[in-house]
């Protein structure tokens, strides 16, 4: 391959298998907006529901959401470049703010719809600005 | 690792990398240069190829040290993962500069 015509169909092949590829890496996005929905259920049913009965429901239920969304993203056959890295960055920061919004909203702010709340949007949070950040094109 | 002779100054094509010279060799490396890892099955779907050929493809890979293979399983399923080696990522951008300057500016 010697000459311009011949790159540029090069490149254009390139560009075709990139594109293609970007669609098949799609599925984070997706694994990162259901857990940042999850959590607007989860955090105001923990802060909120008391008693037995909700934690018979709360605890099965994060366990077979969490479980669901592992199974989703173990099937995927693509893994993005980064994945590992920025996976921990966003469990880390959601570890934060779900153990800040527990610690708070049942010591100082029991049963404050207001909190549990801004809880349950801080704790979307950091899956949330992943996802919009994984939806820019790269 | 594959050897080549040392590039002389002059027209980007001395940069250009013989084994991506192939379309299918070529294709199976961009595939996989975005991603930290993808199954078999999803690239041999993406460049519309065998199995056979792809498994071909992928050994030349191999034996030049640009790309790696790791077998798993998920569940009851086997699961063949493939991956660019850094040498691999290093050369496909190697080979991805020199086709732009042969393209020229516009592209």
């Amino acid at each position: 391959m010697t000459n311009e015509t011949d790159a540029i169909t090069a490149l254009k092949g390139i560009a075709r298998i990139e594109a293609a590829a970007r669609t098949g890496k799609g599925w984070y996005g997706r694994y990162l907006w259901l857990f940042a929905a999850w959590q607007l259920v989860l955090v105001p049913a923990v802060l909120l529901w008391r008693g037995p009965a909700a934690l018979a429901v709360t605890m099965p239920a994060n366990l077979l959401a969490v479980t669901a969304l592992s199974v989703f993203a173990v099937r995927r056959p693509v893994v993005p470049r980064g994945l590992t890295r920025r996976h921990l960055t966003v469990i880390g920061a959601w570890a934060a703010a779900y153990c800040a919004s527990l610690a708070l909203g049942l010591t100082a702010f029991t049963d404050s719809v207001p909190f549990a709340a801004a809880a349950a949007l801080a704790c979307a949070a950091p899956a949330a600005v992943a996802a919009l950040r994984e939806s820019r094109p790269a | 690792m594959t050897t080549r002779p040392a590039p002389t100054a002059g027209h980007p094509r001395h940069e250009l990398e013989p084994l991506l010279n192939s379309a299918v060799r070529l294709s199976v490396v961009a595939a996989l240069a975005g991603v930290d890892k993808a199954e078999f099955a999803y690239i041999r779907d993406l460049v519309e190829i065998t199995d056979s050929a792809l498994s071909k493809q992928a050994t030349r890979l191999e034996e030049a040290g640009w790309l790696g293979i790791e077998k798993g399983q998920a569940g009851r399923r086997p699961r063949t993962w493939l991956y660019l080696t850094d040498a691999g990522r290093t050369a496909y951008t190697r080979h991805l500069t020199a086709l732009r300057a042969i393209a020229g500016p516009l592209h």
